[in-house]
């Protein structure tokens, strides 16, 4: 059971995190309609990985490792891509919040907004659905007791979601301008951990040939097999002896994307003070 | 008041994900690699048998030049990635069923050269 209830908590407190704060930003600016985009990505994703988990398991197919890290990879890079995408919408709309409406935030999203957002929602949450399906499935042969496996891996799903729900409630109660600075700054380095385990996984498939040498080692203060290691892994891309390639992708990305964030034209500290107007209403 | 049971909250949960350990019971040695010879990729030894339900800790070493996994999607265990030169502890609680589990390495093209071994569980 603690198995079980590890691997789907860890697997699913990354997706959770995502959605939570896209779905509180959706709701900050009085755009909660688009919530259904997510919530449809969400329920594909879902069902799209039982489906195939399913399948797969009941003709017996043994899907191949470097099958599995190919779309574990591309769906890294394109959640990488919307969420840079949802990051810097998001810093544009800070820097005009307050200058036209004195109490209510209210941005246009502009069309294939939605699908973008349905988009990030299906690859957080397809990311790793159907491995964790396809590990859930195999492990459950092997498990004491089926009824407890299952108990757990339900609870573990449940914790990330309740977790992703405490942020989602958290972040509503936060001033606009601390919420704009918060959720960026977690989407920045959540965007980052995707990207250096893209190219893990892509590297590991052999279609990135090489990624230099590992620059550290630090597995024995703190496992990347461990729980903790792996929970960290999932959510900020931590890697006990990272390659060369992977580092400097990690700051390349990150230094540049904080730079912009915070000191870019329109940024979150020039929006500051356009953001500091009155508490807006929930939509 | 609420913030302050949030922390406390995830604080606790931090904590007991640090506690589970990556290594107790019996150790069991790998040794991985390769090799000019037939096959080109090994772990050796090919056997390594455990009771149902014990809990051991695979010490796995890579004597190659290349990266390898140590993985068994049919026993239970997940994919750790052993660097070239280096040693990786994997602890493990054998399946509850007997019989005979493949454990291998799922990096492309490296268990059809050789690196699968046979973990009997009696």
């Amino acid at each position: 059971m603690p198995y079980s209830f590890l691997t789907t908590f860890r697997e699913g407190l990354e997706a959770a995190l995502i959605i939570a704060i896209v779905l509180s930003y959706l709701r900050r600016v009085g755009q909660g309609r688009y919530s259904r985009s997510v919530w449809t990505g969400v329920v594909l994703a879902l069902a799209g990985s039982l489906l195939v988990g399913g399948l797969l398991q009941l003709l017996s197919i043994e899907l191949p490792g470097a099958a599995m890290e190919a779309i574990e990879g591309t769906a890294m890079f394109l959640a990488v891509g919307v969420l840079t995408w949802m990051i810097f919408w998001m810093r544009r709309q800070a820097a005009t919040i307050g200058k036209h409406l004195r109490d209510r935030v209210d941005v246009a999203l502009k069309a294939g907004s939605a699908s973008a957002l349905g988009m990030l929602a299906f690859t957080a949450v397809g990311r790793e659905g159907l491995e964790t399906v396809l590990f859930l499935f195999a492990g459950v042969a092997v498990s004491k007791s089926a009824l407890l496996y299952w108990l757990g891996a339900g609870l573990g799903l449940m914790a990330a979601v309740a977790l992703g729900y405490l942020i989602y409630r958290g972040a509503a109660r936060l001033p606009l301008k601390s919420f704009f600075t918060v959720t960026g700054v977690a989407l920045i380095v959540l965007a980052a951990g995707l990207l250096t385990n893209g190219l893990k996984e892509f590297h590991e498939m052999g279609l990135i040939p090489s990624l230099g040498m590992r620059v550290w080692d630090t597995y024995d203060l703190l496992p990347d097999n461990s729980t903790l290691g792996r929970t960290l892994g999932a959510v900020f891309g931590y890697d006990s002896s990272p390659f060369l390639g992977q580092v400097v992708a990690y700051v390349g990305y990150l230094a540049p994307a904080m730079m912009l964030f915070f000191f870019g034209h329109g940024g979150a500290t020039s929006s500051a003070q356009s953001v500091s107007s009155p508490r807006p209403k929930e939509a | 008041m609420k913030t302050l049971h949030l922390v406390l909250v995830l604080a606790a949960l931090l904590l007991s994900l640090a506690a589970c350990t990556v290594g107790s019971g019996r150790e069991i040695g790998i040794v991985a690699g390769e090799r000019n010879s037939n096959p080109a990729m090994y772990f050796e030894p090919k056997r390594v048998t455990v009771r149902a339900g014990e809990t051991v800790s695979f010490v796995v070493r890579n004597d190659g030049v290349v990266d390898h996994e140590f993985e068994s999607d049919e026993a239970g265990i997940e994919e750790v990635i052993i660097p070239a030169r280096g040693t990786r502890r994997v602890a493990f609680e054998a399946p509850s069923r007997p019989g005979e589990y493949p454990v291998y390495c799922d990096l492309t093209g490296h268990r059809d050269a050789g690196m699968e071994l046979i973990l009997v569980v009696e």
